[in-house]
Parts: C-alpha cells; sequence; structure tokens
C-alpha cells in the first residue's frame, strides 16, 4: 500500500518536471521567433528609411541636373542642397535639407524671404546630411539615419 | 487492478510521448525558419549595400572619366593595375585588406578605351552579391581633378 503510494508520488514528479520542461521549451522557440520578429522588422523600417531617402534624392537631383542647378547652400542657417529651376520667368529653388530629426523639403520662389526651415515638408527620419562637391561633377553626402548608421551617396552631375 | 492502473499508465505515457514528439517536431520547423528568415534578411541587407557601394563606385568612375587613380582620391581603396579594390568588414564599415569580407572591385575593361568603361562588382568569399557595368561620362577627367 504503502509502496503504491510512493510511485504514485514519483509518477506526479516526474510529470511535474516534464510539463515544466515542456513549457520552458516552448517559451524559448516562442524568445526565438519574438527576437528573430523584431531583429527583421526593425532592419526592414531601417532600410525603407535608407533606401526611400537616399532614392528620393537621387532622383530630384537627377531631374534637376537635367533642367536646372544642383549646389550646396545654408537656408535659414541649416545646410542644404538647393536646386534651382526657372519657370515661366519667375526663379524658384528647392531645399533638401535636415531639421529637427527630418528630412525636409521646401519649394519657393527665389525672392521669397519669409519662409524658414521649419517651414519645409517632413520626409523621413534622417539625424544629419553634409553636403560636399568634391568634384564640379560630383555630388557627395554623407547622411546619419536613425540609430547612427551612416551612409555615403555619391552622385555624378552631367550638366557640369 | 494493478494490471488495470499499469495499463492506463501505459497508455498516458504513449499518449505523452506522441504530444512531446509532436511538439519536437513543430519546434524543430520553427527553428528553421527563424533560422530562414534571419538567413534572408542577412541577404537582403547585403544586396541593399551591395547595390548602394556598387552604384556609387559607378557615379564616382562616370565622374573621374574612368581616371583609377582619381577614384582611388575620392574612394581610398588600394589600386592594382587598372583596378581599385576597397574592402569591408561583416558590419559594412571600411576595414583592411586582412579583416575584409566584403570586396568591392572596380576593374576598367580596357585600358586605353575612351570613353572608359569598367565592371564594378560587390562579392562575399569570391562569390558574386551584385554587379554592373559602367561608362564614363564624356568629360575630361583633368577639368575634375580636384
Amino acid at each position: 500500500m504503502k509502496k503504491t503510494k510512493q510511485a504514485h508520488v514519483v509518477d506526479s514528479l516526474f510529470l511535474l518536471v516534464i510539463f515544466f520542461v515542456f513549457t520552458f521549451c516552448i517559451l524559448i522557440v516562442l524568445a526565438m521567433g519574438a527576437n528573430t520578429y523584431k531583429q527583421i522588422s526593425k532592419n526592414m523600417v531601417q532600410r525603407y528609411d535608407k533606401t526611400t531617402s537616399l532614392a528620393y534624392i537621387t532622383t530630384k537631383v537627377r531631374h534637376y541636373d537635367g533642367m536646372g542647378q544642383v549646389f550646396a547652400t545654408t537656408f535659414d542657417d541649416t545646410e542644404a542642397l538647393a536646386l534651382k529651376e526657372s519657370v515661366d520667368g519667375v526663379d524658384y529653388v528647392t531645399y533638401i535639407y535636415v531639421y529637427e530629426d527630418k528630412l525636409m523639403e521646401l519649394n519657393k520662389p527665389s525672392a521669397e524671404t519669409m519662409l524658414t526651415a521649419a517651414d519645409g515638408a517632413e520626409l523621413l527620419d534622417m539625424q544629419q546630411m553634409k553636403i560636399d562637391f568634391p568634384a564640379p561633377n560630383l555630388l557627395h553626402l554623407t547622411v546619419t539615419f536613425d540609430g547612427g548608421d551612416t551612409e555615403e551617396m555619391w552622385l555624378t552631375l552631367h550638366s557640369t | 487492478m494493478k494490471n488495470r492502473a499499469s495499463r492506463k499508465s501505459g497508455l498516458f505515457l504513449l499518449e505523452f510521448m506522441l504530444a512531446l514528439l509532436f511538439f519536437a517536431f513543430s519546434a524543430a520547423v520553427c527553428v528553421h525558419v527563424f533560422v530562414q528568415a534571419k538567413t534572408l534578411n542577412t541577404q537582403s541587407h547585403a544586396l541593399n549595400q551591395s547595390v548602394l557601394l556598387t552604384q556609387n563606385a559607378a557615379e564616382c568612375f562616370q565622374a573621374t572619366g574612368g581616371d583609377i587613380n582619381l577614384l582611388n582620391v575620392y574612394l581610398k581603396g588600394s589600386v592594382s593595375d587598372n583596378q581599385l579594390t576597397l574592402t569591408y568588414d561583416k558590419n559594412w564599415v571600411k576595414t583592411e585588406s586582412n579583416n575584409a569580407f566584403y570586396v568591392l572591385t572596380i576593374t576598367r575593361t580596357e585600358a586605353t578605351a575612351y570613353p572608359a568603361s569598367a565592371t564594378v562588382v560587390m562579392s562575399e568569399d569570391g562569390a558574386v552579391i551584385y554587379q554592373l557595368t559602367v561608362h564614363s561620362s564624356p568629360v575630361s577627367h583633368r577639368e575634375v581633378y580636384p
């Protein structure tokens, strides 16, 4: 009688241990999945911001390279890429710059002086953008994204 | 009475073993899928970076009129013959050639031809990730030397 009771206790204990091992394994697999998903999702967002912003700047530069002027300037104390064009005899300038951790764009007539950097349209998250022209036909951008990831971009200007 | 109890626990053990087997199989499949997802993510990141860096090199090649030495002034790699080599570590940070994981080579196809053309290749352990061919713009490189 005593032996049977003892066997029951061991059985229950064994079952309990197995149950906990089972639960632990499930948790480990779930944690692995969650971690993988988190990492992939974070990378995708970063990649989207990076590729979209760089492609956007490239497209803008290509567009204005054919019909206008591309140069580096300072707009409202902010380093900016200026894209100049003339429509019906009126000069317009598009500024692409980083303001308060956002990539911004502002299009205005060249003579207009009331608009500030804060008036631009927010495009994407970006921390910093350095612009330089190591040669007259070569634009070099050093862009820092959220999280401190820095990328360089070189563009040939065909109009110069 | 004893026989009945032992038959019952035997059945339970069998059921338990089957559940365990099913779980182990599911876990193995899940882990395999996770690993595959991570590998795909790494490959996708590598392809993105490769496209960006090869395009950068191609743009510089165009701007310099195909002058490999001038290209080296901008991209800062190592030049040998008609080839410029840039090396990157696993995190895509420029590194010395002995720590190289990814290698970008810009090879001018014909040294004397003008406009010049080159093949830009990004590779990992000799396997090509991305490659493109570029022709220099019809601008004299002398005009753009810094």
